[in-house]
């Protein structure tokens, strides 16, 4: 009972501080359940996966109010993206322990240093490719901050499209929401402005991540009442720091967020070598 | 309906089943409402893609709502070949 009440006001405290900071709180989950709870490593996957699902479809909700997905390049990133999740999925099913726990120590120091550099993200706008041009993906939306209406156009779809899948594979097999790869990707490669970039990824996210959550839930690998408190836990939070108006040093939240994910891969690492 | 007040209906449904089973549980009650909600709440996204497959078609982007029904097809059939 006790560490169902611990686990309940992390994910509590992760999901306030990460709706402050605007940072992916989600991908925190998994190693912390693994290396501070004991929660085993493929008990955790689909956990993560299920709040990947929840967090997303909160935030799309509001995203899709404002207008500001890009529906269209988020369909067309879908395929691949959906396509790396069936593909993570199964190597999930066949997988030794050890060497998921090695990937994840390998993969959650660049979500770290992705976490410490998010906030500088700027996007450049680039020069729109055919794919594009044929399929009519620029987008547009209106800019509350700017108080104008802000235009874009998509390039270097393929790579796009390669990388879609990349972070579908690995959102399967990690259990995270694999933003961390679309959104950097979309801002830099893509030249999409950093809040549609934002909205077009987390629609994305749900629908990938439902991928792998909806095998791991028929297959019996989801444990309803883990997932439940982390589900409920991550949501209150969520919503109890957005309408909350406090100013945080944003730094610092990301500080300590990288400062765990480098502890948890450290152990991750040192544990598949059983260390 | 629109479609984000679609996905508040059912992201509110399925959370509500989600606490209300977790409390049965701790009541020493059977776990399926928990299963439920949660199930409920991963194919929202499938209700999601249908739903914008549907307004796709009706405004005459098929290009665009063939994508998100072969997006359900892909989800479906790893779900049943798994």
């Amino acid at each position: 009972m006790l560490k169902e009440i611990l686990v309940l006001l992390t994910a509590l405290a992760f999901g306030f501080v990460s709706a402050i900071a605007g940072i992916g709180g989600g991908s925190l989950l998994v190693p912390t359940l693994i290396v501070f709870y004991g929660v085993d490593v493929k008990t955790a996957i689909p956990i993560g996966v299920a709040v990947a699902v929840a967090t997303s479809l909160a935030a799309t909700r509001v995203y899709l109010e404002k207008g500001v997905v890009n529906v269209k390049l988020g369909l067309l990133l879908e395929i691949p993206s959906t396509a790396g999740a069936v593909l993570g999925s199964i190597i999930y099913q066949v997988i030794e322990v050890k060497i998921l726990k090695l990937i994840m120590g390998f993969v959650f120091p660049v979500i770290a240093i992705y976490m410490l550099l998010s906030s500088r993200l700027k996007h450049r706008s680039r020069e729109e490719d055919s794919i594009a041009r044929k399929l009519e993906l620029s987008g547009e939306y209106y800019d509350e901050n700017l108080e104008r209406e802000v235009k874009y156009k998509v390039s270097h779809s393929p790579l796009l499209i390669a990388g879609s899948f990349l972070a579908g594979t690995l959102s399967a097999l990690l259990g995270i929401g694999g933003g961390v790869i679309k959104m950097p990707l979309m801002c830099i490669v893509g030249g999409i402005p950093i809040k549609a970039a934002t909205a077009t990824s987390s629609f994305m996210v749900g629908i990938t991540a439902a991928t792998s959550a909806l095998v791991y839930f028929k297959e019996g690998f989801m444990e309803p009442s883990l997932t439940s408190i982390v589900i409920i836990g991550f949501i209150l939070g969520a919503t109890m720091g957005a309408k909350t108006q406090v100013k945080v040093k944003s730094l610092w939240i990301r500080l300590i967020f990288a400062g765990i994910l480098l502890y948890a891969s450290i152990r991750l690492i040192l544990s598949s070598i059983g260390v | 309906m629109k479609t984000s007040s679609l996905l508040k209906l059912v992201l509110t449904f399925s959370l509500i089943l989600v606490a209300l089973g977790l409390v049965s549980q701790y009541l020493m009650l059977s776990p399926t409402l928990t299963k439920v909600g949660i199930l409920v709440l991963i194919v929202s996204p499938v209700v999601l893609l249908l739903k914008i497959a549907l307004d796709m078609m009706l405004t005459r982007r098929y290009l665009f709502g063939i994508l998100a029904i072969i997006a359900v097809l892909i989800i479906l059939a790893n779900l049943i070949l798994s």
